[in-house]
């Protein structure tokens, strides 16, 4: 525990990761309470005020049909967090497994799961998601998985490298002269040394997902209209611009402010928490990079 | 390296075949009725019946597959439901917009990122260097459409510096690049924020190698030792980013193109979705995998060629 504080220390100890802290928690907090700091209620109608230019009572102003902005980016932000963390959570779990299993049994399974991987990273995540919700249809759930199919042979690859390159390892092999069977290795031995690196890596693909889901809104096919999303809110102010550019102002600003603080905290934390990543990044730098929208 | 290649090679057409069945199998893949998952819930029953018919839905699965397969090796995706055009047809139209574009936001990344990457890497820890790691960190993180719009906000809506809407014609060119302009620049700010940091990264790793010392000790000029000895060795990782860049390029089209107003393959297949017109998704989608599939061998390609580390230290890793 003592470890963990002292790379928090370490972390606010730097101007990038005090800033990427602070609006991080800045974001989270907003979400959380979202109802309670929104100065009105985010599906309000009032036609009669509608594109208003922001005032005292309306900071950012109004849109189309006179709801207020602020308030529909802050509780966008907290759609935004149900949506990401979900998915990256679940693509997560599912790729740490199967990964896993590539890694230490190989063989079939191996080619079996990375020729999977490999067709799914073959799709933009965006143009998957495309194709896929409009079989599927849109809703908040469907977005959530879509994303998550869309992220987790990232991590399937991810961890089918790591589990490659610790298999060798002695304190693996001498557990495997005291007789231990492939599921004790994996899970009790492997899954442990696996998991912070990895966590980095989450931690720092929860704006890509938020990306991706603002993306997929503002085309029209993520989580559907009246919903505050940050993607809803762009496509319609994108639809209005010629009319008010004040609906676009705070998701415009939401969407960068939140992914440059993950960026900025991701960062700092693979810099100095983890040597071990500062090789993987250098390796997957692609894998990562390849993720990009 | 013979070898290696064909192995890749192999590996990709064993993807695209996959990337093919899911695309052939998708509408079956998806729980319910196949042609209502293409109408979507408010289709007519009359509608449903004539899609099912068109689509071929009425035959057996593996019977369906294989007129797919057997289409797409004649070069043939079917036709679209609305205008009975034939899909290749369209997205040879739609093509030429979205790589003139792409291929506008790679000159315009590496012309502006490379630059600010040495002029950066001359004094690491001056104004500069800090004025664009800071900004560096927004430029990318931000996407594609959130650029894109405030470029179209600030240069289009406010200041009405450049036409903001459509691609242009290929016979007007002048108008046809400065069409191009504010959605290649959306697309480059990712790698002006990227591509200097790399290439900061990497000078230092260069120049502070031994053999940079032993130029010095020579008595080298430092301008020579910098351009001449230790550019060219911390170009390489950057060259190796080129397949990245084709894929970064083609995704984030679909948001210029909707965002300029542009035609494309990213629109194309939009109107497509508003239509439900499956054929046509179907097929930009497969033609998107395909570039980002031989994309993805350019660059892992580039890096083994460029870089003989690489080739050594990631045998393992390659997989498939």
């Amino acid at each position: 525990m003592s470890e963990l504080r002292q790379t928090v220390i370490r972390m606010l100890a730097r101007p990038a990761g005090s800033i990427g802290f602070a609006i991080v928690a800045l974001t989270l907090l907003v979400a959380v309470t979202a109802p309670l700091i929104a100065p009105y209620d985010p599906a309000a109608i009032a036609m009669a005020k509608r594109f208003a230019a922001p005032s005292f009572d309306h900071w950012l102003g109004t849109d189309h049909l006179g709801r207020d902005n602020l308030s529909r980016v802050i509780h966008g932000t907290r759609l935004a967090l149900t949506i990401a963390f979900p998915a990256v959570l679940s693509a997560f779990a599912a790729g740490l497994l199967l990964g896993l299993v590539a890694g230490y049994v190989g063989g079939l399974i191996d080619r079996v799961l990375t020729v999977i991987a490999d067709t799914f990273l073959s799709f933009p995540s965006v143009i998957l998601g495309l194709a896929l919700l409009t079989l599927v249809g849109q809703s908040v759930l469907n977005t959530t998985l879509v994303i998550a199919l869309s992220l987790f042979p990232y991590y399937l690859r991810l961890a089918r490298g790591l589990a490659l390159s610790t298999r060798h390892q002695p304190y693996i092999k001498a557990e495997r002269s005291l007789g231990a069977g492939r599921g004790r290795i994996m899970f009790l031995h492997l899954l442990p040394n696996m998991l912070p690196p990895l966590l980095v890596v989450v931690a720092m693909d929860i704006p890509s997902a938020i990306v991706i889901e603002a993306g997929l809104a503002f085309l029209g096919l993520g989580v559907p209209p009246p919903a505050p999303d940050w993607g809803v809110l762009l496509n319609e102010g994108f639809v209005n611009v010629a009319i008010s550019a004040w609906p676009l102002v705070g998701p415009l600003m939401a969407i960068i402010f939140v992914t440059t603080g993950f960026t900025l905290l991701g960062e700092t934390f693979r810099d100095i928490a983890d040597p071990r990543l500062a090789g993987l990044g250098r390796r997957t730098g692609r894998f990562l990079m390849r993720r990009a929208r | 390296m013979a070898g290696y290649l064909l192995k890749r090679l192999g590996g990709a057409v064993v993807v695209l075949f996959l990337t093919a069945l899911l695309l052939a199998a998708a509408v079956h893949l998806v729980p319910g009725d196949p042609a209502r998952a293409v109408l979507g819930a408010h289709a007519t029953p009359e509608l449903i019946a004539q899609i099912r018919i068109k689509m071929g839905l009425d035959k057996p699965v593996a019977m369906q597959l294989w007129d797919f397969f057997s289409g797409l090796l004649r070069g043939d995706l079917g036709t679209d439901f609305v205008g009975g055009v034939p899909v290749t047809t369209l997205i040879g139209e739609a093509l030429a917009d979205t790589l003139a574009l792409a291929l506008a936001s790679m000159i315009l990344a590496v012309a502006g990122g490379i630059p600010l990457g040495i002029a950066v890497a001359r004094r690491p820890g001056g104004v500069l260097d800090r004025l664009t790691h800071a900004l560096s960190m927004v430029f990318v993180s931000a996407p594609v459409y959130v650029t894109s719009l405030i470029l179209l906000l600030i240069f289009a809506v406010k200041l009405r510096y450049l036409p903001a809407m459509g691609a242009g014609q290929f016979s007007d060119p002048i108008n046809y690049i400065s069409r191009l302009i504010l959605p290649a620049t959306a697309l480059a700010l990712f790698w002006w924020g990227y591509l200097p940091r790399i290439l900061r990264a990497t000078m230092l790793d260069v120049l502070g190698t031994q053999y940079i010392r032993s130029a010095r000790a020579f008595g080298f000029r430092e301008n020579v030792i910098f351009y001449r000895y230790a550019l060219r060795n911390a170009v390489l990782p950057i060259v190796a980013l080129f397949g990245l860049m084709v894929g970064y390029s083609l995704t984030g089209t679909v948001f210029a193109e909707t965002i300029f107003g542009r035609s494309g393959l990213g629109t194309l297949a939009l109107s497509a979705i508003d239509q439900r017109n499956w054929p046509v998704i179907r097929g930009v989608v497969f033609t998107y995998a395909l570039f980002f599939i031989c994309a993805n061998i350019l660059a892992d390609l580039s890096y083994r060629v460029l870089d003989p580390r690489v080739r050594l230290s990631e045998e393992f890793e390659t997989g498939v």
